[in-house]
């Protein structure tokens, strides 16, 4: 289903030297996967998930989705493969701090069904999936952080994309909301959603049926099967 | 787009208003001229080739809108006159003055006047004449009686057709209309009338205010000389105007794309992350610098018209009001300009990298 081939990343950093952010990278994720990747800060895990998520070119090799190279495509194309196909879930959630939960898990339904009154009522459906039914008008600041990372899931699979990708999205959790969070991330998997996940936390990527490491930029240890 | 807007009302309001007071700068800048012209034609026209003193603090705007206000000055300024040095030039000398009442329930004009005028008909104190219309509304005809304030008269003629303006007015001596006004020994207009070919009259103009304390001495000489100042200064600063205008206009939207693009960088990157297309976004900031800069322009408009007014009052003496038909042109120009200054930014932040703007700080 997703295909990494030979795919490397550089940077100039700000003394104007060229970092590679990633080397070589070759993966492959079947449909209904559940990957998490794990590594230190700075050792390109975002970066590796901005590619796959057809949001960063890289500098070298393929992505190819469904066995097509997506960044042999237009811009809008790949907009498109975001709004359908892949789902952002992030650290800190990005959710849009003016707007209630309810309109911010709406938002991308509206670019796809163009309809508010529809895209409303399958957030609203999502929103009480989720747990969330009673916060449907409440803004950022009067939900729990608990409450906004599952917000943020919500959000990601309003267009009900193939693929969550998660980038450490416990990072601010404590222990328990990460459990509830990570049980989340399970159930969507079991529904059909290939998940991938970065994170620095061996706990949370334990939840995952594949552990890949990464280390400057390298995967080190190929796959831990779960 | 409009709960963006809220949220970050205060930035908006600003720019809003910075481009409101700009726009109301070069719309008045725009419409002075003609305006002003028109409306000097318009008052010359009244006031014809004579002189008229009135006192100091006269709203002349309101005075030939026969809206007569509380200012007064002695009725012995005429014989004043005379007696000084520049006596000499004036020809005529007629003091008057004028006033609002209510007779019956209707809005009339008072006009005091010594001359002894055949066309006017009163000889004594006790006789008036009056304005067609006043005639019709209070039910009167030549020989009538009618009582103001106390103070019996006799309607010596009808003015059918009255002169200019006078349709509702009623034409009594001075010493009767000082007494109806409650203003004795008091007028509130001189005119003079000459031959001042060979004078400088602005000159003149002071001199006569000079003798006169409390005085403003208005001719056709200048008031055209006003507006000639007015237009050099206007013609003068009209190209620092008009790029002071534009670059404020111009910095305001590019400001407001900056400030909004700076605070929402994040927002920027996860609306990328979601699916909306770097075009979508552009469009999103150009509709709010659009709408920005449009509802500044016509703020502007609408600001102008006070400012105008009170810029004419002020340096003119005359009320003025702006030109409508720049409204389109300047619309126009603040919606070519909220595009093109919106456009680069809006299209350089969507350019940048979506890593940068969504990775955890």
């Amino acid at each position: 289903m997703l295909e990494l081939k030979n795919v490397a990343r550089d940077f100039i950093n700000n003394k104007k030297e060229q970092v590679a952010a990633l080397t070589d990278i070759n993966l492959k994720v079947e449909k209904g996967e559940f990957l998490s990747i794990v590594g230190p800060s700075g050792s390109g895990k975002s970066t590796l998930l901005f590619i796959i998520g057809a949001l960063l070119n890289p500098s070298e090799g393929e992505v190819l989705l469904n066995g097509k190279n997506m960044y042999d495509t237009t811009p809008s194309y790949r907009a498109g493969l975001r709004l359908r196909e892949i789902g952002f879930v992030f650290q800190t959630f990005n959710l849009i701090p003016y707007l209630s939960a309810l309109d911010n898990v709406s938002v991308p339904a509206m670019l796809t069904i163009k309809s508010r009154k529809k895209a409303n009522e399958r957030a609203s459906e999502l929103l009480q999936r989720f747990g969330l039914g009673a916060r449907l008008e409440h803004n950022f600041s009067e939900l729990s952080v608990g409450e906004r990372q599952r917000v943020a899931l919500c959000r990601s699979v309003i267009n009900n994309p193939d693929i969550i990708l998660a980038d450490e999205p416990t990072g601010n959790l404590d222990p328990a909301m990460t459990r509830e969070v990570m049980s989340l991330f399970k159930e969507l998997n079991s529904s059909g959603h290939t998940v991938i996940i970065v994170t620095h936390e061996e706990e949370v990527a334990a939840y995952a049926q594949k552990v890949l490491h990464l280390q400057n930029g390298k995967f080190t240890n190929g796959t831990n099967n779960r | 787009m409009l709960k963006e807007i809220r949220h970050r009302w205060l930035i908006h309001t600003l720019v809003i208003l910075l481009m409101a007071f700009v726009i109301s700068v070069l719309v008045i800048q725009s419409s002075l001229n003609s305006s002003a012209e028109d409306r000097i034609k318009e008052l010359t026209h009244d006031l014809g080739k004579g002189m008229l003193v009135v006192p100091q603090g006269t709203d002349l705007e309101s005075f030939y809108s026969m809206k007569y206000g509380p200012e007064v000055m002695p009725d012995d300024y005429g014989d004043r006159i005379k007696q000084s040095p520049v006596g000499r030039h004036a020809g005529k000398i007629q003091p008057w003055l004028y006033g609002n009442i209510n007779v019956q329930g209707n809005d009339l004009i008072i006009v005091g006047r010594t001359v002894n005028n055949p066309r006017y008909g009163y000889t004594d104190s006790q006789s008036i004449t009056i304005g067609k219309g006043a005639a019709s509304v209070l039910g009167l005809k030549k020989g009538d009686a009618l009582d103001i304030r106390g103070n019996s008269f006799r309607i010596a003629r009808v003015l059918d057709p009255p002169p200019k303006g006078y349709d509702m007015a009623i034409f009594m001596p001075l010493g009767a209309a000082q007494n109806i006004l409650d203003k004795p020994g008091k007028i509130n207009a001189l005119n003079m009338g000459g031959c001042w070919c060979k004078l400088d009259v602005a000159g003149f103009a002071g001199e006569v205010e000079n003798t006169l304390p409390g005085t403003m001495a208005i001719t056709v000489d200048g008031m055209a000389k006003a507006q000639t100042q007015i237009n050099a200064i206007m013609q003068q600063y009209s190209t620092l105007l008009w790029i002071t205008g534009t670059v404020l206009v111009v910095g305001s939207i590019v400001f407001l794309i900056f400030y909004m693009l700076h605070k929402g960088e994040r927002e920027i990157g996860l609306l990328l992350s979601i699916g909306f297309t770097p075009g979508k976004i552009i469009f999103k900031n150009i509709t709010i610098a659009v709408l920005s800069s449009i509802i500044g322009a016509l703020l502007g408009h609408i600001l102008s018209v006070p400012f105008m007014s009170w810029f004419g009052k002020t340096f003119m003496r005359i009320g003025l009001i702006p030109s409508w038909d720049y409204l389109p042109h300047f619309v126009s120009a603040s919606l070519v300009i909220a595009l093109l200054a919106s456009a680069f930014p809006s299209w350089f932040v969507t350019r940048l990298d979506p890593t940068r703007l969504l990775r955890e700080e």
